[in-house]
């Protein structure tokens, strides 16, 4: 028996254009391309998702402020060059994960950092590489389901419940009175 | 920081209305009873799709296929996002599913009862799913950020099978004598297990305090159960429906409702493996576990075999 255990892709979606991206979940997949195919096939169902990301979760960076303690810009220099990073950030009292602006930042530890200080009430962050994102809008990722911003399925007009339940009141009520 | 000012830190937390993320201190039953409510609720949406899969092909118009059809499919995508939510705390997908498929792991007393008329489907999408509602609306306020975040998720999508549930009955309500039958055969085998959805009664239920002062929980069982009956039972009884207990009536007086014994010994029969269709359910689950792993080899073969030809 194989393991099923494959690599978790973080899930990113675009609740509408121009929107900013947040957080959906995670998939289990064996390469990015099948990650952005199951992403489509849970995240972008119901929900009218317009565009998904999928990361792979080792090089997500996650963080808690209390995991972060005291934030202390010194975190020592890097060898590495400056790269460019995805912030995806917790704070006031939203629940989830939504897009802050990208930083600039020789490494995903001095990323999470200034990620956490652009903002006061920032409770967790997520930062990641912006090479590590396979888009569903990409020229180069072959995805089998393309967006699909309308589902009569999800249309409160396809199950006209409420007023369903006046006609039946209404004919109640009038055999009560003949 | 010893455990007992790290556990008031992490109370004082809760009460201040702060969600816990994974990286976060929390206390060992914290984890413990977040994992084991998480998981039965994933494996819950996974046998879920069983019973209500079973009218696919006899659904009565292409309409109502495909709209049981984006309903079974939209249980597949809760059972993801729930055990994503477990994965958070450790626990591995093998490991979750493996606990399902060896029986080791309990879901929903609900899903092993057989469907056997098309009012089945209608009575599930309604009343079941309004009582996974209930207790899911309330799971979206609870302190753990990723249990959260799933419900939130879910709870927009269950608010359609509930309303898509409740128009077959309606339908089926005010058609012929032979239907509304069918709909009134369905609610007596389906009320009780329902109500049984959510739980041991609250003097039975030893985690109740301690899951409602880490806010996991704000209302008890006993709390969730009254909302269902005092919101269904005037529409059930609109449509003409009865539910299948004598006992149950409005008590002015208390201002709540009074219903008749629930068998709770039923219920511990049926989350122990020994309900109607326990068997089957896990049957299904493993054949389709079994029958697809061609294509869970081939995938690792096919990425195995890019990886070595370097093209990617």
């Amino acid at each position: 028996m194989t393991s099923t255990q494959w690599p978790v892709y973080q899930v990113f979606e675009r609740p509408a254009p121009g929107r900013p991206m947040r957080a959906g979940g995670s998939v289990h997949a064996v390469d990015a391309e099948t990650a952005l195919q199951n992403a489509w096939a849970v995240y972008g169902r119901r929900p009218t998702a317009v565009c998904l990301w999928v990361v792979p979760r080792r090089l997500v960076l996650m963080k808690t402020r209390e995991e972060l303690g005291g934030l202390s810009p010194d975190l020592g220099t890097r060898a590495e060059s400056d790269q460019t990073f995805c912030v995806f950030r917790r704070s006031g009292s939203k629940l989830v994960y939504d897009e802050g602006p990208q930083v600039v930042a020789p490494s995903a530890e001095q990323a999470m950092v200034r990620a956490f200080n652009d903002v006061e009430d920032c409770f967790a962050c997520w930062v990641f590489p912006s090479t590590a994102v396979t888009s569903s809008e990409s020229q180069t990722a072959e995805c089998a389901f393309a967006p699909q911003p309308y589902k009569w399925f999800r249309d409160h007009k396809s199950f006209p419940i409420v007023a369903l339940l006046r006609e039946i009141r209404a004919d109640a009520a009038e055999s009560n009175h003949a | 920081m010893d455990q007992l000012a790290k556990l008031a830190a992490f109370e004082a937390r809760i009460a201040r209305g702060e969600t816990i993320e994974p990286g976060d201190w929390m206390p060992d039953e914290y984890r413990r009873q977040l994992l084991r409510m998480m998981s039965q609720h994933a494996h819950s949406e996974i046998v879920g799709m069983l019973p209500e899969g079973a009218w696919i092909t006899r659904a009565p118009s292409l309409k109502r296929k495909l709209v049981l059809l984006a309903k079974v499919q939209d249980e597949a995508g809760h059972g993801q996002y729930l055990y994503d939510a477990a994965e958070s705390l450790g626990a591995t997908r093998e490991e979750l599913i493996d606990a399902l498929h060896t029986g080791r792991a309990k879901y929903a007393n609900v899903f092993n009862y057989p469907t056997r008329s098309w009012a089945d489907v209608g009575i599930i999408g309604w009343l079941v799913d309004f009582a996974a509602i209930l207790n899911q609306s309330m799971l979206a306020k609870c302190s753990y950020g990723p249990y959260a975040r799933a419900m939130l998720r879910i709870c927009s999508e269950e608010t359609f099978h509930k309303k898509q549930g409740q128009e077959i009955v309606i339908t089926l309500a005010r058609g012929t004598s032979e239907q509304r039958a069918m709909a009134q055969d369905g609610l007596d085998r389906w009320w009780w297990p329902t109500l049984m959805q959510f739980g041991y009664p609250d003097s039975e239920s030893p985690h109740t305090a301690t899951l409602k002062r880490w806010g996991i929980k704000t209302k008890t069982n006993d709390e969730l159960r009254e909302i269902f009956i005092k919101e269904i039972v005037p529409e059930l009884r609109l449509l003409g429906l009865e539910p299948p207990d004598p006992e149950l009536r409005f008590d002015e007086a208390t201002g709540s409702w009074r219903h008749g014994p629930i068998d709770f010994d039923e219920l511990k029969r049926v989350v122990n493996g020994n309900g109607p269709c326990n068997k089957e359910r896990l049957a299904a689950r493993i054949k389709a576990h079994e029958e697809g792993a061609w294509v869970r080899e081939a995938l690792v073969a096919y990425n195995a075999k890019r990886e070595l030809s370097g093209v990617h």
